[in-house]
């Protein structure tokens, strides 16, 4: 059964750490002491996967160019965008 | 997203148009997509994009390169789209994470997305919508850090220069856009089990 899980205080901290440091260096001294703390927690090392997983699907839903912007753009300063501009 | 050369941007200040052709060409999808992001709908980010590089246009002469030009025209886009929003809803204002809701960061079920596979679900085009649906439930300087550094992959010492917001700002917003859509896919992905069993 899925649902809230009991989170203590230290992997509630680890959790607020993993939320803010996620992609960046982890190589400092603190850095490490959390990384430690994910190896011997199963529930902490499924947050940081779920976390990966969530920016994950949002780099996918990245917004796609419309047909013909990159043209209308070139076309916009071919000139100088004093003769486009309304 | 572009990198230019000396040589390159020396053409760049002196509007030349193959180098100005080739900037527009490397960066209209990285700044729609940021301004599409923020604005919401295609029109007025269309609007956006073009205000941004006509300022582009208009400014170069005068860029002497205090950030890379990727940068510079990041944060041109960002006011531009920070500037239309006011004005579409202008009583609403701008929000921010102070907004109570974003206060705490709640943590359920870490192990809720144990089985979810992002490769199959991203081909569900009504779970896509539903990705677009949270997000745009961030306020709005919250969800421009997000993207920023998470679907653009800039640096937080870039977004630090592009939002002209403390790191420190920067970096609790990060923590709460990326702690909320985990929470709210991980809702989502439970209930949609409750669903199926039932
Ligand atoms: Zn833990």
């Amino acid at each position: 059964m899925k649902g809230k899980d009991i989170i203590s205080p230290q992997c509630k901290k680890i959790v607020y750490e993993i939320c803010e440091r996620m992609g960046e260096d982890m190589t400092s001294p603190h850095c490490r002491e959390i990384m430690h703390h994910i190896e011997d927690c199963p529930e902490c090392k499924a947050y940081l996967e779920s976390l990966k997983k969530t920016v994950h699907v949002y780099r996918k839903t990245r917004e796609e160019i419309p047909a013909g912007l990159e043209e209308r753009m070139m076309e916009l300063l071919k000139h100088g965008p004093g003769h486009a501009t309304p | 997203m572009l990198k230019l050369t000396d040589d390159q941007l020396a053409l760049a200040i002196k509007l030349d148009p193959a180098t100005i052709s080739l900037i527009v060409k490397k960066t209209t999808g990285p700044l729609y997509n940021l301004i599409f992001q923020m604005v919401r709908n295609r029109e007025d980010a269309e609007d956006v994009l073009q205000e941004t590089y006509i300022k582009m246009y208009n400014n170069l002469s005068g860029f002497r390169g205090e950030s890379s030009l990727p940068t510079w025209l990041y944060r041109v886009a960002t006011n531009a789209a920070l500037e239309k929003l006011r004005k579409i809803s202008p009583d609403r204002g701008i929000r921010d994470f102070q907004d109570e809701e974003f206060q705490e960061i709640t943590i359920n079920d870490r192990r809720a997305l144990d089985e979810f596979n992002p490769e199959r679900m991203m081909m569900n085009e009504e779970f896509k919508t539903v990705l677009n649906t949270y997000l745009q439930e961030l306020p709005e300087k919250t969800r421009l850090v997000f993207v920023l550094r998470d679907q653009e992959n800039l640096s937080l010492e870039e977004i630090v220069m592009i939002t002209g917001d403390s790191d420190w700002s920067v970096k609790g917003r990060l923590k709460r856009a990326r702690s909320f859509l985990r929470e709210k896919l991980a809702g989502y992905l439970t209930e949609g089990k409750v669903n199926y069993e039932g």
